[in-house]
């Protein structure tokens, strides 16, 4: 596998892949700084337009817009505080308080750097641990992918003020009710739609994040005058912050093992892995609180994550047949497009078909290296932009975004909705964040948790007996004992002694 | 590639030029609006179709995905449009329910179907499953009603509708675990959590071959001979009532019906030449693929009686709120 994956690193730099991979990665690149332009809608909108190329040369642009699409979203977290998509709303909590104290430059090209790290570990993954890895995707059934919900659920009541964490749980729980409205899958009834077609999907994460990110700070630009004034001029050094990401090595092979781990799993995606990963770093890190101050490291912790998680998302679709993300299940289509059937046979019939994939990966990391680089120097020239002509654009993109979903008049309805709810909550202290988190979670934990019931006749026994599901409740035990600060005390009171041992 | 450039300049061309053709059909290029997402069945079977279909039309067709609302909102541009045959719909066997479930106010008869085929369901187990035969399945289930699982496609779904099928015929009670689609339905009987799967034979055929999963049985009236493995029985052979909820899956298009017959009839032709091309017929080869070619008063016989089944199905398990009595579907 590994001496394919070199040889195809050389077969597939033909000058025209070279071209429509610089060209598709730039394209993927805005797409994810725009907000509510997601990496799903590039991947989609580019395997229709290369439906008459070769398989190989439409792969490159996929490959290349998949990459692109979910590094961008760190140009407008950073700069803006507004995550083009959720996969980079995590990058948002620390990048942007960075960008406010004028680090902007520097956040945006270290972003880059650990994005390129986190596509590498993808890579790695792919070349040396792809059969491994689809037999752990099998193991998971549907009592583990509650578990990994619940898990994530919890991840809210780290991600808050640190005045209260108990006003983190409650947005998480919000989230978590808005997740519940819609048809459930499981026996087709209408909840909380009130007779309303246009609930009936259920609410989309992406009028939330755009409502709950972008207008407060236009509301709260309106309010205040000084804000008006305030524009930061400062966007420091252009150069990624080498040692802060040498210093982290073992943060970034943890975030790195996270993204590829939770790319695996089918359906749970980029945007899950940016939080987890967020989530252990700022768990682990020996000075919690200043997360959410602007720690490049929480920065780096959520661009690597989610940027491993492709490679990791692209093993269960050349295996399986089962995409490990949404813009995986895209990119599945392309190959359905293109003839090509993934599945168990693919090893058997088409041997170089992985190790070229990883090599188009490779590719695609190194142009957003440049790409990105180069671009920092350009983006960072939004802060220059008086707040007079930004927030009227910033809101344009919210409004934009919402609509470009689904062409659908009622997102921007929503988009709006949840724009005062968020600004009147983030008012009395409560953070939007989790609320996207329980969202993104809550339909996979209710789905989940009667689906594996339904599997066992009903019995928890399975939940206690499954070498896995043992694991996820380890974890989540530990994930919530850590928030007590009582046994916080006692580990740490623990540690010390045994160090001065 | 240079050809690829030529050819999007051409259609560019053509899209510009259309307009000033003197002939009434096709006077401009056609659009086909694919309800389903890019790569799924419905989308490679109509762009195939498409493609093969233009040699015999005078112009270009192309093809867009417009998904979204259960087929409506690809429903909804099509009727919206003029129906002057330039505006076709990529249909699948869902366009049978999307009046039951309040998608689209149109239903079967609104519509005229060209059907280009189908794969049949087929029950599987995962390889190590103590189940040898469908007769197996029945005995377990007797013995013990509920201890059999199996995994399909969301609630509804034609092979939700076949497993109910294949358990109304033995008269037994299996228990019926929806999933997001026939991929993850495949990954559950795969990792052990349901006993077994039933899906399009097309859509397991990579995981047979593999071995990973092990075909117990079509659900179907007749057995399917899968190349390197033999034949594979049908439910139908021991349980004739299989056929009763008369469903199956179809891909294809639609036009409304009120299309003038003029265009009617030349889009007859070249749906009739474009079944016989190549290019369809491998690919129903390799995707195991019945070919049908039905359309027409044909297909539209065959497709009412799909409705009517599955709408009132859908009403009784309580997925559909609105009674098919209220929306002139006969019950079956």
């Amino acid at each position: 596998m590994l001496q394919s994956f070199f040889v195809q690193l050389v077969e597939i730099a033909t000058p025209i892949n070279m071209l429509v991979m610089v060209s598709a990665t730039a394209l993927g690149i805005i797409f994810g700084a725009l907000p509510g332009l997601t990496a799903t809608l590039a991947v989609a909108l580019l395997s229709t337009l290369t439906f008459g190329f070769s398989t190989e040369l439409a792969m490159v642009a996929l490959i290349g817009a998949y990459v692109g699409a979910i590094y961008g979203p760190a140009h407008s977290s950073i700069l803006l505080g507004i995550p083009g998509s959720a996969a980079g709303a995590a990058t948002a909590i620390d990048g942007h308080i960075l960008a406010k104290q004028g680090k902007s430059g520097q956040a945006i090209a270290t972003a880059t750097l650990a994005s390129v790290i986190g596509t590498i570990f993808g890579i790695i993954a792919m070349v040396l641990l792809s059969p491994f890895l689809v037999e752990l995707a099998l193991n998971f059934t549907s009592i583990e992918f509650f578990l990994l919900a619940l898990f994530g659920v919890l991840i809210c009541g780290s991600l808050t003020a640190p005045d209260m964490p108990v006003k983190g749980w409650i947005a998480g729980i919000f989230g978590l009710m808005l997740a519940g409205i819609g048809i459930e899958t499981i026996q087709g009834f209408q909840r909380f739609t009130f007779g309303n077609p246009n609930l009936a999907g259920g609410i989309d994460v992406v009028p939330v994040i755009l409502g709950g990110f972008a207008l407060p700070q236009v509301f709260r630009v309106l309010r205040d005058r000084e804000m008006k004034q305030t524009i930061v001029t400062n966007i420091g050094s252009l150069m990624p912050d080498w040692l802060a990401i040498w210093r982290n090595k073992f943060g970034v092979m943890r975030s790195g093992a996270i993204g590829v781990g939770v790319g695996v799993i089918p359906g749970v995606g980029e945007d899950i892995a940016a939080w987890a990963s967020y989530d252990a770093a700022r768990k682990l890190d020996p000075k919690p609180e200043s997360f959410g101050t602007g720690n490049i490291r929480g920065v780096v912790a959520s661009e690597t994550a989610n940027n491993a998680c492709i490679g990791g998302a692209i093993i269960p679709v050349l295996t399986l047949g089962v995409p490990g993300s949404p813009p995986a299940a895209m990119l599945l289509g392309a190959l359905n497009l293109h003839g090509v059937r993934p599945g168990p046979m693919l090893s058997f019939e088409f041997p170089n078909f992985i190790p070229q994939m990883a090599a188009m990966l490779a590719w695609a990391s190194l142009t957003v290296l440049v790409l990105g680089l180069l671009m920092v120097r350009i983006s960072v020239q939004v802060l220059r932009i008086p707040t007079a002509i930004l927030m009227p654009v910033v809101a344009f993109l919210a409004v934009l975004g919402s609509y470009s979903l689904g062409l659908n008049m009622f997102n921007i309805y929503m988009m709006f909705f949840f724009g005062v709810v968020v600004y009147l909550l983030e008012e009395i202290g409560y953070p939007i964040a989790p609320v996207v988190i329980g969202l993104l979670l809550g339909n996979m934990a209710d789905v989940s948790l009667r689906r594996a019931l339904l599997a066992s006749g009903g019995s928890v026994e399975p939940f206690f007996t499954r070498p896995l599901a043992i694991l996820f409740l380890a974890l989540i035990i530990i994930s919530l004992s850590f928030q007590s600060t009582f046994v916080r005390n006692l580990f740490s009171r623990t540690f010390r002694r045994r160090a001065k041992v | 590639m240079k050809a690829q450039i030529a050819s999007f300049v051409m259609a560019a061309a053509l899209v510009v030029s259309g307009a000033a053709q003197a002939q009434d059909f096709p006077s401009k290029p056609i659009e086909v609006s694919i309800w389903a997402a890019a790569g799924g069945g419905t989308d490679v079977t109509n762009r195939l179709l498409a493609e093969a279909m233009q040699k015999h039309l005078d112009t270009r067709i192309n093809a867009v995905n417009r998904t979204g609302g259960g087929g409506g909102v690809a429903m909804t541009h099509v009727w919206n449009q003029d129906h002057d045959g330039h505006s076709w719909l990529g249909a699948s066997e869902a366009m049978q329910v999307v009046k039951v479930m309040g998608y689209h106010d149109t239903g079967t008869p609104d519509w005229r179907w060209y059907m280009v085929g189908g794969w049949p369901g087929v029950i599987s187990v995962p390889e190590n499953s103590p189940y040898k035969s469908f007769q197996d399945m029945v005995d377990a289930s007797k013995e013990n009603p509920g201890s059999v699982r199996i995994s399909h496609c969301p609630l509804g779904c034609v092979w939700h509708m076949k497993a109910l099928a294949s358990g109304q015929a033995a008269d037994i009670e299996f228990t019926y675990v929806p999933y997001d689609g026939s991929a993850p339905a495949h990954i559950a009987a795969m990792s052990g959590e349901v006993d077994a799967v039933v899906s399009g034979i097309g859509e397991q055929a990579e995981f047979i071959r593999a071995g990973r999963l092990r075909p117990i049985a079509m659900t179907e009236m007749e057995p399917f001979d899968f190349p390197e493995i033999g034949q594979i029985e049908a439910v139908g052979a021991d349980y004739p009532k299989v056929q009763e909820i008369p469903t199956r899956q179809w891909l294809g298009m639609a036009i409304p019906k009120d299309t003038p017959e003029e265009a009617v009839a030349i889009i007859d032709e070249a749906f009739e030449a474009a079944i016989q091309d190549p290019s369809i017929q491998e690919f129903a080869q390799e995707r195991l693929m019945v070919i049908s070619g039905l359309y027409g008063e044909e297909a539209e016989a065959e497709l009412q009686k799909m409705e009517n089944a599955m709408s009132w199905a859908l009403f009784d398990l309580g997925i559909a709120t609105t009674s098919p009595d209220q929306l002139g579907i006969a019950k079956p």
